[in-house]
């Protein structure tokens, strides 16, 4: 018993390792397609375009804006891909920042909180195959988290976003919003205790 | 990073899954969009290549004007200094 559990941890810790060595491997691709030529740099795009889009729509904005947002997103990445060192942080953390800046910019040029609904085309791009009445119902969630997520505070929203982005640290998501960690998570949990109570008082 | 570490509330679960739905997906077509945005863009090689240019261009402008410089005080050259050429001018 003792013995397999050993083999067991050794093909857990060789298997962790290997993950390691793939994500790493995967983040070393992703830079060299930042420096790379535009068809390199698509794989970039690639790998961020949903990410972004999420990220986009969890700070507020229909998706007609966030797809004009992300456009302007990885346009700034590409302007300014020479400017990333990896030595001052991931590459995740840099093409986030550049989001929330276009973001913020986005919402001083508007003067005000987006307010539009979700995804006014949503109902039109429903799969046949998908059941009518749990896509609805879904769409009906998805626009409740949409309206409460508009209640917020920019930074209360910012950190939410944030927090959900796969690769992106506390701390690292901390430095992005010029906090603290500790901070960050005291915001957080906030933010997401005045999010539950919207939401469900529309339910 | 897990945003519910810090939750103990019943309806975090239900809020860490529709957060984790993401509210909004980019269309098929979206990556061929920025990329032909970025084509639209002056490629860093096309910025070097007009720098160069003008590098060029400078420095035949330079030539130019030492070239004129040395056709216009040709006869001090040639009779001595400038100021043969001064009085000789009187």
């Amino acid at each position: 018993m003792d013995t397999f559990d050993t083999d067991q941890a050794r093909i857990d810790a060789a298997a962790a390792d290997r993950a390691a060595e793939d994500a790493d491997a995967g983040a070393l691709r992703l830079v060299a397609a930042l420096r790379g030529e535009p068809p390199a740099f698509a794989e970039l795009v690639d790998a961020y375009r949903r990410p972004v889009f999420a990220f986009l729509g969890r700070m507020g904005f229909d998706h007609g804006t966030c797809d004009d947002l992300a456009q302007d997103t990885f346009l700034r990445v590409w302007r300014h891909r020479h400017a990333y060192d990896a030595r001052r942080g991931t590459l995740t953390a840099w093409l986030f920042t550049i989001a929330r800046n276009v973001a913020l910019s986005e919402w001083r040029r508007a003067g005000r909180r987006p307010t539009a609904s979700l995804d006014e085309h949503a109902l039109e791009r429903l799969s046949v195959a998908d059941d009518a009445l749990a896509s609805v119902e879904r769409q009906q969630q998805r626009d409740r988290l949409h309206r409460a997520l508009q209640r917020l505070s920019e930074a209360d929203r910012g950190a939410i976003a944030l927090s959900l982005v796969d690769g992106l640290s506390a701390p690292e998501a901390a430095e992005l919003l010029g906090c603290r960690a500790d901070a960050f998570r005291a915001r957080l949990s906030r933010a997401r205790r005045r999010l539950a109570v919207w939401v469900n008082e529309q339910a | 990073m897990n945003p519910s570490d810090d939750q103990g509330e019943p309806l975090a679960c239900d809020l860490d899954a529709m957060l984790r739905d993401p509210l909004v997906e980019p269309s098929e077509d979206f990556t061929d969009r920025v990329m032909g945005r970025i084509g639209c863009e002056p490629a860093a090689q096309g910025r070097t290549g007009v720098s160069s240019r003008q590098s060029i261009g400078r420095l035949l402008r330079t030539l130019a004007v030492a070239i004129g410089t040395l056709f216009a005080c040709w006869p001090q050259l040639a009779l001595g200094t400038g100021l043969w050429f001064g009085a000789g001018a009187f």
